[in-house]
């Protein structure tokens, strides 16, 4: 009933009424036609998100409200979704049996009819009313107190995810580098809702701090600071430009970021397709940081070899860009018969879309060689690509791919980081 | 803090985002937040003795530690269909007394965990409200037909009185000298009568009469569905709350309008309830948002954000109950 009030929803909850339950298909003909106007569609989503703007999610135009979907909404990843789908609800299944296990359950118990009237006479005795004059506490505390001014950052109290049953939340850890030393190697958790952006996330992460007191006081507003990716010591890694105050913190998959105050707010980041960079800098970054960000995203080509199981290796051009990672066999050059005879010419460039990339890590065993993992939609497994190629290679290619991952994030490369941390806190139980 | 030294001052709010938040009312901010899974919050009564807050949710009422860090409900007491939508206790904390859409009321006996001296009432419609006279005897019961039932609990007897034919009751309100009682139907319009106690039966009988109701007026209050009505602690005012988006303070010397609670963007007033002084009143509306007003001044003094939907329920304890 709170939501009656909403044309748009009235109107929508009636259509969908009407579709699902004609067996006939008239209603579906006729109501495809007949859209709801366009000025009640935009002061209902208005009036339905308040403050979460996440509207185009949830409605459709042809005034269908749909449920949440997970991911892109790539049809291809059905069968993966569910997969995850299954892995997330076994987990809230668990939780939830854990913490019902803690709950006292009473049942209503139909009235017993022999009860005594003397039992009746006890517990619902009538009393006598007694007008009684009560202090309010509230008001005497709210006297004491007007002199307090209000946490400026109070209104992104809302930003945290504690407790927030349904929405996906991060967990991050930031590091306040205004603290003394030693108070910034204890970093303070956050839990933030994933559609906050990352201003919003500041907000909270300004909010906290104050609520906790911490010394010494913020100052400024939340556009005086900005958030960087914290290296391991908990300090900023001045090599990356801060995040970006509009982008959505469910994007990214950090763990750790720093807290850092800067004189300027800092600039929008250009997009990778424009050459000009702008003139005035701001301060809170290197000349050369958004350089670097630009070319570690452009595509680039390293030349190695592709190791396989049975054959010997065939010589490849790896090339890294941000939306896939591509293998090219090189041409037969001048080879022995052998390798004439073992290489199949039927070794095709392959392509990898960026979304399957899980994971580039320097193989233990071979030395001189990384391993590229990543989900094979067709087959539906993992799957691991090895390529030998020199150790300063190695580390480029590594340090490209690990890059564009952190900052892509992706449905499988988040379930591929949960499974490698249940496996090492697995492992870690065992020893 | 383990008992109530008369000191507490307990904000909860509930509704639609699963979540009960609990606040520290002075200053706005939340702190702490409990899970209310797969149900809104329809109604939140905290217990006497301070240390349980009860939410009335579909089938099932959930008791949660106040004073504890536990996010998950402590007790929860089912057996119940459809929602409960109400939800009180006796002042010493023996029994606490729900009502529902099952068209019932119900007492649950709290002194054993086998609920031994349960009571029903049964209508013939859903129970939108439950109101307890302060003689601790009377449940006074509201349902959609527009019927308010007086049930008394020692003789079973009831009496019926429609205010107005086919108008749902929203809420019925007893100030706390058991003078006046008050009742918001859907169509806005609010009813007060005055009460006087019943008397004792003749011959030695154990019990009283009813308590007997004389109309005294009849207020248009809201032009839109009535919500919520409350006595201040004091008497003095009568607040109606409504999908009108305002909250209204009305004198009960007069029944004159005193002032209206509104700002530009709170949408429809679920709930509200009054500090002990009865200087300060508590909205909850479905911006999400609870509003702390001056009664004085009609200002807000104070806002509690943080829930992500409506914001459909409160309960106030502002020191001893």
């Amino acid at each position: 009933m709170a939501f009656y009030d909403n044309k748009y929803w009235i109107l929508s909850h009636v259509r969908n009424s009407f579709l699902y339950s004609d067996d006939t298909g008239m209603c579906e003909m006729i109501l495809q036609n007949a859209d709801i106007p366009k000025n009640i569609r935009e002061e209902g989503k208005k009036l339905w998100f308040g403050n979460l703007d996440d509207s185009e999610e949830e409605f459709d135009d042809d005034g269908r409200i749909h449920t949440r979907s997970l991911g892109n909404g790539n049809d291809d990843f059905g069968t993966r979704r569910r997969r995850l789908n299954t892995v997330v609800r076994l987990e809230k299944m668990k939780k939830e049996q854990q913490a019902a296990a803690m709950i006292s359950t009473i049942r209503w118990k139909e009235p017993d009819l022999t009860i005594l009237d003397e039992e009746k006479a006890k517990l619902f005795a009538k009393k006598e009313v007694v007008f009684q004059n009560y202090k309010s506490v509230l008001a005497r505390l709210m006297a004491e107190h007007a002199s307090d001014p209000d946490s400026p950052f109070i209104e992104y109290a809302k930003f945290d995810g504690n407790s927030q049953l349904r929405a996906p939340i991060r967990t991050i850890r930031i590091f306040l580098s205004m603290q003394t030393t030693e108070e910034r190697n204890f970093p303070m958790t956050v839990c933030v809702i994933a559609s906050a952006k990352v201003s919003e996330l500041i907000g909270l992460v300004c909010y906290k701090y104050s609520q906790e007191k911490r010394e010494p006081p913020l100052s400024g507003t939340v556009d005086n600071y900005a958030l960087f990716i914290a290296e391991d010591d908990g300090s900023p890694d001045a090599d990356f430009p801060c995040l970006e105050p509009k982008e959505v913190v469910g994007k990214f998959g950090f763990t750790s970021l720093a807290l850092v105050r800067s004189t300027q707010p800092p600039k929008e980041v250009k997009k990778e397709n424009e050459t000009t960079k702008t003139t005035d800098q701001p301060t809170a970054e290197k000349p050369d940081d958004r350089g670097t960000v630009l070319e570690s995203t452009d595509y680039q080509s390293f030349k190695g070899f592709l190791l396989h199981n049975i054959r010997p290796k065939t010589e490849i051009t790896l090339g890294i860009s941000w939306d896939q990672v591509e293998i090219k066999p090189c041409p037969a050059t001048s080879r022995s018969v052998t390798t004439l005879l073992w290489s199949r010419p039927n070794l095709k460039p392959t392509r990898l879309p960026m979304e399957v990339i899980v994971d580039c890590v320097p193989l233990q065993t071979v030395p001189t060689s990384v391993a590229i993992m990543y989900y094979d939609t067709d087959k539906r497994k993992w799957r691991r690509l090895r390529i030998e190629c020199d150790i300063k290679i190695i580390e480029q290619i590594v340090a490209k791919l690990k890059f564009i991952l952190e900052i892509r994030g992706g449905l499988y490369r988040q379930e591929y980081l949960h499974h490698m941390s249940y496996v090492s806190k697995k492992a870690s139980l065992i020893r | 803090m383990g008992n109530n030294n008369g000191d507490q001052v307990i904000l909860a709010t509930g509704g639609y985002d699963h979540s009960i938040k609990f606040w520290q009312a002075h200053s706005g901010v939340c702190t702490r937040t409990v899970t209310h899974p797969e149900s809104q919050v329809n109604a939140l009564d905290i217990t006497p003795d301070s240390q349980l807050l009860a939410a009335a949710g579909y089938q099932h009422i959930r008791m949660y530690e106040i004073n504890s860090s536990n996010p998950n409900p402590i007790v929860n007491y089912e057996g119940i269909s459809r929602n409960v939508t109400a939800v009180g206790f006796h002042e010493d904390g023996h029994w606490m007394y729900t009502g529902g859409e099952d068209c019932s009321a119900r007492v649950w006996d709290l002194r054993t965990r086998n609920l031994q001296c349960s009571r029903i009432f049964q209508v013939t419609a859903p129970v939108n409200c439950v109101c307890l006279h302060p003689n601790q005897g009377e449940l006074l019961v509201g349902d959609q037909s527009g019927v308010i039932h007086i049930w008394d609990l020692r003789t079973d007897h009831n009496e019926q009185l429609i205010p107005e034919q086919d108008a749902s009751i929203q809420d019925i309100s007893i100030d706390s000298s058991a003078n006046f009682m008050a009742a918001i139907n859907n169509k806005g319009n609010c009813y007060v009568w005055s009460l006087t106690p019943g008397t004792k039966l003749p011959d030695g009988e154990e019990g009283s009469t009813p308590t007997q109701l004389r109309p005294k007026s009849r207020l248009l209050a809201h032009k839109r569905y009535g919500l919520k009505c409350k006595f201040s602690p004091d008497a003095k005012y009568l607040a109606t709350t409504s999908a009108d988006q305002t909250a209204k303070l009305w004198r009960t010397s007069d029944f004159t309008l005193h002032s209206t609670l509104q700002t530009e963007n709170q949408r429809w007033v679920w709930d509200i309830a009054f500090s002990a002084d009865s200087q300060y009143a508590i909205t909850a509306s479905s911006d999400n948002t609870a509003r702390l007003w001056s009664i004085e001044t009609s200002e807000i003094a104070k806002e509690y954000i943080g829930h992500q939907k409506a914001v459909t329920s409160l309960a106030f304890q502002d020191g001893t109950p």
